[in-house]
């Protein structure tokens, strides 16, 4: 049987040539398609990572029981007592599968000591002072992440940093300050008594927001000193770290953000005390284009399958049928019904595992312009996404509690993406391949077989 | 000597029910060559077809060696037993004559297709590239590399000319005589009919043995 597969496909030069071009240009087209789509959702992944998602956890303010109220002097004295988001919590958050990192965010208001801030307008005799935040990862602060604040020089915060501090491009121009020096600052709480801490500066971010003129001091975003938790508990005099603005998870992909939520509720934490909070504005804002971009290829790719299952299916239909006579000779001779049909197979997967190989190359030739071709397409007809401003009330993301913009300029899906034809691609095809083919051979010798051998000798004769 | 190949009541029909058998009894043996004799149409073919398990009978049995080959399966009936020659050779034409004697043999194939006539050179050609008388000497060979004690050779001579006729004849008969083969020829030819030790004409469906080829003169047609 594999010499009678092996003699035909040599000496029957004709027909194997017009099989191994089909079986070539269908699997170069797959091989080319398969690629793009790999491509393209690698692509789509890394735009939905870069825009993002995140889950915020954070104290439930809204519920009365988690405050004390108690009579002092001159009024009501309210005070949260509500259980406080701690590392453990943190710890079993980050345990669930698909968050990337966090980024927890504490909050106090400090005098410059040996420095000054850019002065605002000012409603009183008050000294100037500042509200800061204190991170765990700057890179993941808000402002940051959308593109608000850019950093110019040095490094972000990270977990692990003691005392350090991130400061404004204007506030290193007015102090003449530079990376390494020290500032110092101290808490401007009414209780008095907190110490002088010093903070080294380890990176200078440049802010692209306009304040339009009428800021306080506080509120300028120029002014605003990004430190680490350490220099916090320090400023602020805590026994241990304060998330008092929540502590947001960054999610893999933020097209799993609802599941990943829904997980995180079932956890073993205080929910009497804490909220979660889903932020997936900019994935949203994009999906659609991802999504019009995802359909296209795989519109694209199904519709190549089909056509080539169709082409396929009926050249060995035809090859199969020209040779009713050899399989009457063949029968007539005692040669079994699933030999027969297992010579036709492997003669087909004889020229397709060479048309396959071949097809590694000619796709990895096409493949980049093919894809350039589509997603110069896609991009022409693709908007910039345009995420307003909520009228709601209800984003208040800066810890002053301003609305922090996002710079959508690189919202988009890319007009063009590196495609690789890969060994895997590779390994598909001839999976997909090798089924297809023995399907199709077999279902075009069924009726052949299925005869009488009398009857395909009468058909021949 | 017990018949290799027995018939017993064999009936067939058409699709169209058209009956083209009725009841025939026969018994051959190994070693005698058989034609059998008649009009074309006259169910000649199908006989052969069911005498060598390409089909199965209305009714009726065929035996083999005493076994019904119903019973032991048409398809190792074909494998085993039998061995076909045809009037168009039926060769595999992307096989060259050793390839197609190879499809059967149980013996090497050049020292058979050199026994009947082809050169070493020949016997790798291209079977194509053979003349009809060359094609089937292959096909005979084919048979009797198969080592299947029945060969059932269909219209042989057909496409051949007068002497290379009698050259396909005279190897088939040597079949029978000298290599104990039972050789079974469905002919409408007279010439080839008398070279067999039996022949049966086959008449309305019914098989009868007869001493000579009938030469009744027959409406249209000179056998």
């Amino acid at each position: 049987m594999i010499k009678r597969a092996f003699f035909y496909t040599t000496r029957k030069r004709g027909k194997t040539l017009i099989l191994l071009l089909t079986l070539f240009v269908i699997s170069t087209f797959v091989l080319t398609g398969l690629s793009i789509l790999a491509a393209a959702d690698q692509s789509a992944l890394s735009l939905r990572q870069s825009v993002g998602g995140s889950i915020k956890l954070e104290r439930d303010m809204d519920n009365s029981q988690n405050w004390t109220y108690q009579q002092g002097i001159g009024g009501v004295l309210v005070d949260y007592t509500g259980t406080p988001i701690t590392d453990a919590d943190i710890e079993k958050v980050m345990s669930v599968k698909g968050i990337r990192d966090y980024n927890g965010i504490g909050d106090g208001s400090v005098f410059a000591m040996d420095f000054s801030f850019i002065p605002g307008i000012s409603f009183g005799q008050t000294r100037d002072y500042s509200r800061l935040p204190s991170v765990s990862n700057s890179e993941y602060f808000n402002y940051f992440r959308r593109g608000a604040f850019k950093l110019v020089e040095g490094r972000h915060i990270t977990p692990e940093d003691d005392h350090t501090v991130l400061i404004s491009t204007a506030l290193a121009e007015r102090n003449g300050l530079k990376l390494g020096d020290t500032i110092t600052v101290q808490c401007c709480y009414d209780a008095g008594g907190y110490p002088n801490v010093s903070l080294k500066i380890i990176g200078i971010y440049k802010s692209t927001l306009d304040d339009g003129g009428f800021t306080t001091t506080s509120t300028d975003k120029r002014n605003r000193l990004i430190i680490d938790h350490k220099a916090m508990q320090e400023i602020m005099m805590h026994d241990v770290i304060q998330y008092d603005n929540g502590v947001e998870f960054f999610v893999d992909d933020p097209r799993d953000i609802d599941k990943i939520a829904a997980q995180i509720q079932k956890l073993d934490l205080d929910w009497s005390c804490f909220k979660l909070t889903v932020d997936n504005t900019a994935y949203e804002a994009v999906a659609s284009s991802l999504t019009a971009m995802q359909n296209m290829v795989t519109g694209l790719i199904i519709g190549i399958v089909i056509v080539s299952i169709g082409i396929l299916a009926l050249i060995l239909n035809m090859w199969i049928k020209q040779r009713t006579h050899e399989t009457g000779i063949l029968l007539s001779i005692g040669v079994s019904k699933v030999k027969i049909v297992a010579q036709y197979i492997l003669e087909t997967l004889m020229i397709a595992v060479i048309a396959f190989g071949l097809s590694y190359f000619s796709s990895g030739a096409i493949a980049q312009g093919t894809s350039n071709l589509l997603f110069s397409q896609v991009a022409e007809t693709q908007p910039i996404p345009e995420i307003e401003t909520p009228d709601d009330g209800t984003e208040y993301l800066d810890i002053i509690g301003q609305y922090i913009p996002y710079d959508t300029s690189n919202m988009v899906a890319p007009d063009s993406i590196e495609v690789h034809v890969t060994v895997e691609h590779l390994l598909w095809v001839y999976l997909l391949g090798i089924v297809l083919c023995t399907a199709a051979v077999t279902l075009a010798s069924l009726p052949i077989v299925k005869m009488k051998p009398k009857n395909i000798l009468s058909q021949m004769s | 000597m017990m018949s290799i190949l027995e018939v017993k009541g064999l009936q067939y029909s058409y699709e169209n029910k058209k009956r083209v058998l009725r009841g025939i009894n026969a018994q051959m043996e190994q070693g005698k060559m058989y034609a059998i004799l008649g009009p074309s149409g006259c169910g000649k073919t199908t006989l052969l077809s069911l005498l060598g398990g390409l089909d199965s009978p209305s009714s009726g049995q065929i035996l083999y060696q005493g076994e019904d080959i119903a019973k032991t399966g048409l398809a190792n009936h074909r494998r085993s037993h039998v061995a076909f020659i045809f009037q168009s050779y039926n060769l595999i034409d992307y096989l060259t004559p050793v390839e197609n004697v190879a499809l059967t043999a149980k013996h090497p194939p050049l020292p058979i297709l050199e026994q009947l006539g082809l050169t070493a050179e020949e016997a790798k050609r291209n079977v194509l590239k053979l003349s009809g008388g060359q094609q089937q000497r292959v096909a005979i060979a084919r048979a009797l590399a198969s080592d299947a004690q029945v060969i059932l050779a269909d219209e042989p001579t057909g496409n051949l000319d007068e002497d290379t006729a009698a050259e396909i004849t005279a190897i088939l008969k040597e079949s029978a005589h000298n290599s104990g083969k039972c050789v079974v020829i469905v002919t409408h030819s007279n010439e080839l009919a008398k070279e067999a030790d039996i022949i049966f004409n086959l008449k309305k469906g019914e098989l009868m043995i007869s001493d000579a080829p009938d030469t009744t003169p027959r409406k249209g047609r000179h056998h």
